[in-house]
C-alpha cells in the first residue's frame, strides 16, 4: 500500500514488518500483527526513522543489511522527511539526516563485511565522505563510519550519543538469528 | 519475545523448573532494564550473569534455546570497574521457587551504559534518573571513580546531556580526548623544565 501520504505507524507494527522480512532480533512480536497487509517499504523506512523507541530505530542498518534492494526506497522516503517538517527529537538529527546517515553507515558496514551485494553509495559525494568504492580494508571502513558518527553529531547539535557503536550495535543479536539453528 | 516482564518472568519460571538446587541468577542490560520496568522493546536476548555456576548456566542455555532466544552469560571483569563503596548489593527481583533473580545496582547499569554511549544506552539512564532509579550524586561518582573507562570525559558530557546541562566544550570524541591527553604530557613536559631550572638556581645560589 502506498497512497503517498504516511500512515500513523506503530512500533508493533514495525517490528512484526521486520520479522515478516527475516529480522528477528527484536522483541515483542505481535503475532495478530503479521496478519494484517504489509508496509509499504517507504513507510516502513520513515516509521523506524521516527520511532520513539531507540532499539526500532537502531534497527535500520540490520536491515540495510539484510534487505539491500530496500536502498532503492531511501531518496524517496528522504523526500518525504524533508517535506514533513517533522519536530527534532533530544540528541538526534533532523529525521531525513538521519536516514540518510544510518543509510551512508550502512553501506561502509556492508563494505567491511563484503557479504551479500553492495549497498549502493547513495550520500558520500553530498555529506563529503569517501566513495565506498575507494574503501579497501576494516580501517578504512571503520573511519568513514566514524566520519558519518562526526556528521550525525554535528547535526543532531549533541554529542550525547556515540553513533559509530550505535550503527553497529545491533548487529551480533541481528547475526545470531539470522543464522542457522542446530 | 520478552514483551513485557510477565513474559520475561516466564523465562525465568522455565529456568527455576529445571534446576535441581537453590541459584543465584544475577541480571544486567536489557534484562535488567525491563526488571526495573523500562516500557520499551529490547533487542532478543538475555543479560544475565550465572557466576559461574555451571547447573545454572545449563538451566539458562537449555530454556533460551526453547525459548529461541540469545543468552549473554556476561564476565564482570568485561565491565567498568567501581569501589564497591559505591554500589548497593544486587537487589532481589523475585523468586522463583529455586531460583532467585537479582538486579545489579543501576548504577553501575547506568555507568556501564554512559561509558557506551549508545543511543539507547542514552535514554536509559535519561529513563533511570527520571523514574528516581539512580541519583545525581551517586552517578557523578561513579563517573569519576571507574576505571577502565573508554573516555572519561565523554562520560561527564552524556551525563551533562542527559540532564540537559550544557555540554562541557572541551572534549566529548575520542580524537578530542586523545588531544586532552597529549595536552596533559605537554603541561607535565613543561612542568618538568620549571622545577629543573628552579634546582638549578637553587644551587647556584647556595653554592655562590
Amino acid at each position: 500500500m502506498d497512497d503517498g501520504a504516511l500512515p500513523p505507524v506503530s512500533d508493533d507494527l514495525l517490528v512484526a514488518e521486520l520479522s515478516r522480512l527475516g529480522l528477528r532480533h527484536l522483541s515483542g512480536v505481535d503475532e495478530a500483527m503479521l496478519h494484517l497487509q504489509r508496509l509499504h517499504p517507504r513507510h516502513l523506512l520513515c516509521g523506524l526513522v521516527m520511532s520513539e523507541d531507540a532499539r526500532v530505530q537502531m534497527a535500520l542498518v540490520p536491515l540495510f543489511l539484510h534487505c539491500p534492494s530496500y536502498g532503492v526506497h531511501v531518496p524517496d522516503a528522504v523526500d518525504w522527511l524533508s517535506k514533513a517538517g517533522l519536530p527534532k527529537s533530544a540528541f538526534d538529527a533532523p529525521a531525513a539526516d538521519t536516514l540518510q546517515l544510518y543509510y551512508q553507515a550502512a553501506v561502509y558496514i556492508q563494505t567491511s563485511l563484503q557479504q551479500g551485494p553492495p549497498l549502493t553509495d547513495l550520500y558520500s559525494a553530498a555529506l563529503g565522505l569517501t566513495p565506498a568504492t575507494q574503501i579497501m580494508t576494516p580501517q578504512d571502513a571503520e573511519a568513514a563510519v566514524q566520519a558519518v558518527a562526526d556528521i550525525h553529531a554535528q547535526r543532531a547539535g549533541s554529542k550525547v550519543i556515540n553513533w559509530a557503536r550505535t550503527y553497529r550495535h545491533q548487529l551480533d543479536v541481528y547475526a545470531w538469528y539470522a543464522s542457522p539453528k542446530p | 519475545m520478552f514483551r513485557s516482564q510477565q513474559q520475561q518472568d516466564d523465562f525465568f519460571q522455565h529456568v527455576a523448573a529445571v534446576i535441581t538446587q537453590p541459584c543465584d541468577l544475577y541480571v544486567y542490560g536489557g534484562t535488567a532494564m525491563i526488571c526495573l520496568g523500562l516500557p520499551k522493546r529490547q533487542t532478543n536476548d538475555v543479560d544475565v550473569y550465572t557466576s559461574g555456576q555451571v547447573d545454572l548456566r545449563s538451566a539458562v542455555e537449555q530454556v533460551a534455546t526453547q525459548f529461541e532466544t540469545k543468552v549473554d552469560d556476561f564476565d564482570p571483569n568485561e565491565f567498568v570497574h567501581l569501589p564497591s563503596e559505591l554500589l548497593e548489593p544486587p537487589q532481589l527481583y523475585k523468586r522463583f521457587d529455586r531460583l532467585s533473580v537479582y538486579i545489579i545496582d543501576p548504577h553501575r547499569i547506568a555507568t556501564d551504559k554512559l561509558d557506551r554511549g549508545l543511543r539507547n544506552d542514552i535514554l536509559d539512564v535519561k529513563w533511570l534518573l527520571e523514574t528516581n532509579r539512580i541519583n545525581v550524586t551517586r552517578m557523578l561518582a561513579c563517573i569519576e571513580a571507574a576505571r577502565d573507562v573508554e573516555d572519561r570525559q565523554a562520560m561527564r558530557a552524556r551525563f551533562a546531556g542527559i540532564r540537559g546541562l550544557p555540554l562541557p566544550s572541551s572534549v566529548s570524541t575520542p580524537q578530542a580526548a586523545s588531544h586532552s591527553r597529549g595536552s596533559f604530557w605537554r603541561r607535565l613536559g613543561w612542568g618538568i623544565v620549571v622545577a629543573v631550572l628552579l634546582v638549578v638556581v637553587i644551587i647556584l645560589i647556595v653554592s655562590g
